[in-house]
């Protein structure tokens, strides 16, 4: 896992996770593009075209776009063809490391932030099925 | 009975089914849309099913299997993949999936000839849906339901999604039906491998085991900023009720006094007591609401929020008598005992959210919503706010103002009429499972309710349920997960075992609250952790969080934190330890996804903080009301507590208040308390101790001291 050495985890007390609220989370991605991973694999890549719009590369090389809002302390993604929203919060560790913990489900809900760059997303024309 | 599309079906099968059928009974209604006459055209296995959820399905042209050994044995047998559709009865995805798709003939042609369709309650198994969210999780970094997998037939997943319209659900049966055939099986095998291997190693994620010292601090500094400070609750968006999080928020403020933990837990409280999630009419709370406010809410009401909901509220009227929580408190209890309980006294599950309203259609929260024409009293549409702009459709919800004050006097009756008036309506549909652990919820609650408001029918009654569960699903070494009309499916899990554990020790039945932990130990252990089934998919089922319920793992960790206080055992104790340690580096990561088993470890740690406790054989119960704070001590025959004038013994005592001292006995020649000890206190600070060191006949034990927080 990539460490984020980032203004806004520098405020980050020591010995505990925090919450990074979202504008924060969004100051640093916007134009950028994230990759995410859980127990060392990969679950996709997601570019953050702005502040309220993503595309998603699932494993499968498919694309989906979807608007992104802000709510409370949570960002909050809704996904073409999927009727339900998606939330999560993010917390920045100790080690400079950040973590999403998805709130809209109810367990095995935590990914890694594992990579940030400005590559944008590429997408297969067709899935892999 | 017309055979399903694309597959040939077993004429004895067939025969099994229509039996089935016709034992449901002239009041049963299929759910569907492909009907011949009176009856339905299609009946398959999910007829034979308990859950409602399932016979749901019961008449789709799909050929459903409930999930099992049986479903996975066909699979391999001819060598096809299984399609799983994982939902539950108020999924509103589901139902739209199951309209568009289930229900059709085309897509169930498909389905049949090419995969063997699996559906899953994942209320009936939540162990199977963890395990396959995390699969849908893994493919596309968001998940819900309804989850749709396709599997291996041994059950490792290749391909996942979730709700799919027809057109490209379509799309992906042909594709994977094609590729099973040619050349894309091995590639589906191999992404199977790859991604169960994931599986596998996420919960078994392990950190070191580490102090959980700094831990309440950090969740509290998390729950901090995520507090609703306007409308209470830890969200600006939906709001669900989040029980464990005012649990944990109550037990740190008892333990250390953090004004800003309880007055986010009392504010949370309070935002419900008044929104529309708390059901004013009928008593009891919905799941979640829509809104921020916690006006409008998705109408379904749960057995574990009631429950869960009863604790905090308990826990809350403790800290204020506040009598809009103890009014709170009575409704939901009256609700559970009037419209939640079965005629051997266990719990029903839910009531869904959809019913049909004066037109026939079905309409969510038609139920529950009142038009001002329909009252003749102005106050009492203005005191429920129901000239407000409705958000539903389907009309006004029920709410009053928070912090405002409410001639309850006048307002009660009211209700009781409206509540009799809508009794009138049809009602929503009843989930008459009887699920073991969410009835351990349940009546942990309305013990804990009963010993906290001196109603002695509410503690007969969590006793009447205890036995009616035990009856339903035992014995205990044996236990169902759960039961409807003598339907009994799937083997009891951590939850079940940990949260009936919980309920009989709230019941004073610690000997059977032993028991249960024994058998927990035994049957769930997984190295030094406790899995919340032995027999997942794709072997032991270990949880990673609390959610909406607290995870078996620190339930499991509670049980036996409280046995260590009532009926200590060193080398469950010794297990208890180790749980706590396996799980603590995990906890200390993050401490906001285990609020539960923070607690659990917290009590394991530094004892309980609630007002009603088991200490060995001694009962201690701070009791206040209008009158004031009482202090009780129950000493069961054959013990006694060391009074003033014992050589080397530590006399029973009171710091942080004074008390009138009932009489001492002379035993033996010297002074000794006996029985029922009522203390009545005065002068009370923040907090008060009581020490006392009890004896037997022939033993001693070591002094105890227990702290209770006021204030």
């Amino acid at each position: 896992m990539i460490r984020f050495v980032i203004a806004l985890l520098l405020a980050t007390p020591a010995a505990a996770q925090d919450v990074v609220p979202p504008e924060d989370v969004l100051d640093m991605v916007e134009g950028r593009t994230l990759q995410y991973a859980a127990g060392g694999q990969d679950v996709g890549r997601e570019q953050f075209l702005s502040r309220s719009q993503v595309v998603l590369r699932d494993a499968f090389g498919q694309c989906l776009h979807g608007q992104v809002t802000v709510r409370g302390s949570a960002l909050c993604f809704v996904y073409e063809g999927d009727p339900q929203q998606f939330c999560w919060s993010t917390f920045s560790f100790p080690d400079g490391s950040l973590k999403m913990r998805i709130t809209s489900l109810g367990n095995a809900t935590v990914l890694d932030l594992a990579g940030i760059d400005d590559k944008p997303v590429t997408c297969d024309p067709v899935g892999s099925v | 009975m017309t055979q399903p599309p694309g597959v040939q079906r077993d004429p004895v099968l067939q025969a099994q089914l229509d039996a089935a059928l016709i034992a449901r009974g002239p009041d049963y209604q299929p759910r569907t849309h492909l009907m011949d006459g009176s009856a339905p055209r299609y009946t398959n296995r999910l007829i034979e099913e308990a859950s409602p959820y399932l016979v749901q399905h019961a008449h789709n042209p799909v050929d459903w299997r409930p999930w099992g050994p049986e479903a996975l044995a066909e699979a391999q047998a001819l060598d096809l993949p299984i399609f799983l559709s994982v939902g539950y009865a108020t999924c509103h995805w589901c139902h739209v999936m199951e309209e568009q798709s289930f229900d059709d003939e085309e897509v169930a042609a498909l389905l049949n000839s090419g995969f063997i369709p699996v559906k899953l309650d994942r209320e009936q198994r939540p162990d199977v849906d963890q395990v396959y969210i995390l699969a849908t999780m893994l493919q596309h970094r968001h998940a819900g339901w309804p989850n749709s997998l396709w599997l291996m037939p041994d059950g490792r997943p290749f391909h996942t999604g979730t709700y799919f319209p027809k057109p490209q659900f379509m799309q992906v049966l042909g594709a994977i039906k094609l590729g099973w055939a040619g050349e894309q099986r091995e590639q589906f095998d191999s992404v199977a491998t790859q991604l169960s291997d994931a599986m596998a190693r996420i919960p078994a994620q392990t950190a070191p085991t580490t102090a959980l010292t700094q831990a309440p601090a950090a969740a509290l500094t998390d729950l901090s900023q995520m507090y609703n400070a306007a409308e209470g609750g830890f969200s600006h968006g939906t709001q669900f009720p989040q029980e464990g999080h005012l649990l944990f928020l109550l037990d740190h403020w008892h333990r250390i006094g953090d004004a800003a933990a309880r007055d986010m837990a009392l504010g949370s409280l309070q935002g419900m007591i008044a929104g529309g999630i708390h059901d004013h009419v009928g008593g009891g709370f919905h799941r979640y609401t829509v809104d921020v406010n916690w006006r409008t809410p998705h109408f379904e009401k749960m057995l574990y929020n009631q429950a869960l909901m009863t604790r905090a509220l308990v826990q809350g009227w403790h800290i204020t008598n506040d009598p809009m929580m103890a009014r709170a408190v009575a409704r939901c209890i009256e609700y559970v005992l009037r419209d939640m309980t079965a005629p051997d006294g266990a719990f029903y599950s839910a009531e869904d959210a959809d019913s049909l309203d004066h037109t026939g259609a079905l309409e969510e929260g038609a139920f529950y919503v009142w038009s001002p024409s329909e009252i003749a009293d102005e106050w009492v549409i203005a005191t429920l706010g129901l000239r407000e702009k409705p958000t539903l459709e389907a009309g006004p919800v029920a709410h009053l103002r928070p912090n405002t004050s409410v001639d309850i006097t006048r307002l009660d009756p009211a209700l009781d009429d409206m509540r009799i008036r809508r009794d009138a309506r049809i009602r929503p549909l009843r989930d008459e499972k009887v699920i073991g652990g969410w009835n351990g919820l349940m009546i942990r609650a309305m013990a804990q309710a009963g010993q906290a408001m001196a109603r002695p029918d509410w503690i007969d009654a969590a006793n009447r349920a205890f036995d009616a569960c035990i009856t339903r699903l035992g014995p205990l070494h044996q236990l169902a997960r759960l039961d409807m009309d003598g339907r009994r499916r799937e083997d009891a899990n951590l939850s079940d075992y940990a949260w009936l554990g919980l309920a009989a020790l709230s019941l004073n039945r610690v000997v059977q609250a032993g028991e249960i932990a024994e058998i927990m130990l035994e049957r769930f252990a997984s190295g030094d952790r406790l899995a919340l089934s032995p027999d997942g998919p794709l072997g032991p089922v270990l949880e990673t969080e609390d959610g909406a319920t607290p995870s078996g793992e620190g339930s499991a960790l509670e049980l036996l934190a409280l046995l260590s206080q009532a009926m200590p055992d060193p080398k469950r104790d010794a297990r208890a330890a180790a749980l706590r340690d396996a799980v603590s580096g995990r906890i200390a990561e993050m401490p906001l996804a285990r609020l539960d088993t923070l607690r659990a470890a917290s009590m394991l740690d530094q004892g309980a903080t609630e007002r009603y406790r088991r200490i060995g054989e001694i009962t201690l119960h701070l009791r206040n009301d209008r009158t004031g704070y009482m202090l009780e001590l129950t000493i069961p025959d054959g013990w006694t507590l060391a009074a003033d004038g014992q050589d080397g013994l530590v006399p029973l005592s009171l710091t942080g208040a004074e008390t009138a001292w009932p009489d001492p006995v002379t035993l033996d020649g010297k002074l000794a308390w006996t029985g029922t000890l009522s203390m009545p206190l005065t002068q009370m600070q923040d907090s008060i101790s009581v020490t006392f060191q009890p004896c037997s006949g022939s033993e001693c034990l070591l002094p105890v001291t227990a702290q209770f927080r006021l204030q």
